[in-house]
């Protein structure tokens, strides 16, 4: 009888590993698509961004003047169409060195006017924004995220210090609001400056690298879409062919999709994983009941004799396999809802556990219960009474 | 009550066949006590098998209280297994994780009747065991254990007894315990077919039927009736227990079963 426990305790394991998967797999996924979509909506949904270049920039070589560079004159103008936009930023980005006191830092540096607060949902937790003014007059102000401020100042509060960005000294008015860091990306080491100071005094731009524009609802998102590209070959005089690839307006829903999709697909991955040890624990379970008819033979004669008929006997052997891999299905609940929480705090990676995984992770092992026991119960069924009294 | 005509039976081993029984026609009535005798591997235990319905024969027919019984379907055959007849085997053949009185209890979760919760303590009180509900198996003697069979043969009440040598793995004590209880159910109107070797067993029986290579040798009276029987009218019940096959509580049973046998520990117990 301990052979048997042992075999059976093992068998159970074997679900509750599967199903342990499954919840941690599905948490896993679920876990890295709302990490995305939050890092996306910081960015706000009813955006559109305006980029120089073709969607196909990335792989194919750019032809010469299939180019267009955008002038703060392209910002005015889409500006203008109060229809369908709210608020209009243009922007530079690059790197830039920081030196505050002996500390030395390397991050990336972002900006726009005075509207980037309110588009990219970046109004200060400390300090504020800079002014129109300030944009105008190029001014040597910047806004720190909050990776900057634990590298560079520590305790100290940065809000009134002087920093020097790429050698220059800046007055740091602000600190950015925190984003969350994506795995593969560091949202919060980053400054902002006037897109002005960006440019003439920073990184020596001629041109503005992208605009972003907020458009007043997401039901007017294609509208937007199409009267800003108008505008745009308009104020730029670009033929057909020209208008196709030397520029380009993405919307932050595509990419969102894009973005999702990708997150599926590992989900999927995960989730196909978790089903084939799923899957092996249910042929352990099928092995289990197996032995177990062979070991219970002269049991079921006995039964058979005093009365139980073919159904009785698979009844008997299904409840007893679907209910051990429920109790696998059960514990395997706890562990796999143990080792998302762990990835949480370890890695910190986040994860979430679905009711939805929980209600798939028990049916699956109720299933897998019943169908791996379907053909031990039907072999124990058919035993005839006096030769199974006979086993040895 | 009960009557086989033409009964055979061919066991095939590889290209060897052994006819186990052949031609064997026979005729029980109610109340009698019957023992069957004959060397080993006459076919006596084959014979109680088909009469048992464990088994079926290859050809002839069985009628009990008049009706044919050779072809019915594996539920019906179940059924009347669990209510028309009882049967108790030399090796006891009781299940060893279960107590005493959940063995008794057995029968009357396949009858769906295990709301008749003392049914099965009355049959071992009626055996003598009552101080031994909850042994195991295992824990008792081998006269204790055999009574404990009897007594679950007896538990959903059937018409006939069968006993496959009853007291082969008994020592003489144990033996005259088990036959005294066999004579008292039989005196009180129990059909009772028993197989055994030893002719002072077969003593106790008032009929005995001798085989010899699958054949029926004699047939005599070992003793007049004694006096007082109770002889009860058991054809016409026949037909009442089979219609009540067609109500089977299926649904009842399955409760019972899940209720009574399964806590998730039973599984790894
Ligand atoms: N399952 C089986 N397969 C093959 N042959 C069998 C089987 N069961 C019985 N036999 C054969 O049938 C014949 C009758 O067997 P049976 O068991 O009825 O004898 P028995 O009279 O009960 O003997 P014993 O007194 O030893 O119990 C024997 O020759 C035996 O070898
Ligand atoms: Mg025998």
């Amino acid at each position: 009888m301990v052979s048997h426990k042992m075999r059976a305790l093992l068998s159970i394991l074997g679900i509750l590993i599967g199903v342990a998967a499954v919840i941690a797999m599905i948490a896993l996924g679920r876990g890295a698509q709302q990490s995305i979509e939050q890092q996306l909506s910081s960015l706000g949904s009813n955006l559109l961004l305006v980029m120089p270049g073709s969607a196909r920039v990335h792989g194919v070589s750019q032809q010469a003047g299939s180019y267009t560079r955008f002038t703060f004159q392209d910002s005015a103008a889409l500006a203008k169409l109060t229809n369908y936009i709210s608020d209009v930023t243009p922007g530079v980005s690059g790197r830039a060195q920081l030196v505050y006191g002996n500390k030395n830092w390397n991050t990336s540096l972002e900006s726009g006017n005075a509207s980037y607060a309110s588009i990219r949902s970046a109004f200060p937790i400390a300090g504020r924004f800079f002014t129109e003014e300030e944009v105008k007059t190029r001014s040597k102000v910047v806004l720190v995220g909050a990776t900057v401020v634990k590298e560079l100042f520590g305790d100290i509060n940065p809000v009134g210090q002087t920093i020097k960005i790429n050698l220059i000294n800046f007055k740091v008015i602000g600190v950015l609001p925190t984003r969350g860091a994506s795995s593969w990306h560091d949202q919060d080491d980053v400054v902002v400056v006037p897109v002005t100071t960006a440019m003439y005094r920073l990184l020596g731009k001629q041109y503005i690298d992208s605009i972003f524009v907020q458009v007043r609802s997401p039901d007017l998102l294609d509208a937007a879409q199409t009267a800003v590209e108008n505008t745009i070959i308009k104020e730029h005089h670009l033929s057909a062919k020209e208008a196709d690839d030397s520029f380009q307006v993405r919307n932050m829903a595509d990419m969102k999709a894009a973005l999702e999709s990708s997150t599926k697909t590992m989900s999927v991955l995960l989730g196909a994983i978790a089903a084939i040890s799923l899957f092996v624990g249910g042929i352990g379970i099928m092995n289990i009941m197996l032995v177990s008819v062979t070991e219970r033979t002269r049991e079921i004669g006995l039964r058979k004799a005093i009365g139980a008929n073919n159904k009785d006997i698979m009844t008997q052997f299904l409840i007893e396999s679907v209910l051990m891999s429920f109790i696998g299905g059960l514990f395997g609940i706890l562990v796999g809802s143990g080792i998302s929480m762990l990835i949480t705090v370890f890695a910190g990676w986040s994860v979430s556990i679905s009711w939805f995984s929980l209600v798939l992770a028990t049916t699956f092992s109720l299933v897998v219960g019943l169908v791996f026991g379907l053909w031990p119960a039907r072999q124990a069924s058919k035993l005839n009474p006096i030769e199974a009294l006979r086993y040895e | 009550m009960i009557e086989i005509k033409n009964l055979y039976k061919t066991y095939h081993i590889g290209t060897i066949a052994v006819e186990a029984l052949k031609d064997v026609s026979l005729k029980i009535s109610c109340g009698e006590f019957v023992a069957i005798m004959g060397p080993s591997g006459s076919g006596k235990s084959t014979l109680m098998h088909v009469l048992g319905l464990l088994d079926r024969p290859d050809s002839g027919t069985y009628t009990i209280g008049g009706k044919e019984v050779q072809n019915l379907s594996d539920q019906q055959l179940a059924f009347l297994r669990n209510r028309l007849v009882g049967f108790v085997f030399q090796q006891f053949h009781l299940l060893p994780r279960m107590s005493a009185l959940e063995n008794v209890e057995l029968p009357l979760i396949y009858a769906g009747k295990i709301r008749l919760k003392n049914a099965a303590q009355k049959r071992l009180e009626e055996v003598n065991l009552s101080d031994r509900i909850y042994h195991r198996p295992n824990e008792m003697s081998g006269g204790q254990q055999q009574r404990v069979a009897v007594a679950r043969s007896l538990v959903n009440d059937p018409l006939i007894l069968f006993a496959d040598e009853p007291t082969g793995n008994l020592d003489s004590k144990n033996k005259a315990e088990i036959l005294s209880l066999l004579q008292e159910l039989n005196r009180k109107g129990k059909t009772l077919v028993m197989v055994t070797h030893e002719p002072e067993v077969a003593a106790y029986a008032r009929r005995v039927i001798t085989m010899r290579d699958g054949v029926i040798v004699s047939d005599k009276m070992n003793k007049p009736d004694p006096a007082g029987i109770v002889v009860p009218d058991a054809d016409s019940c026949v037909e009442s227990i089979m219609d009540k096959s067609k109500r089977d509580p299926g649904g009842i049973k399955f409760l019972d079963y899940i209720g009574r046998r399964f806590s998730p520990w039973s599984l790894i117990r």
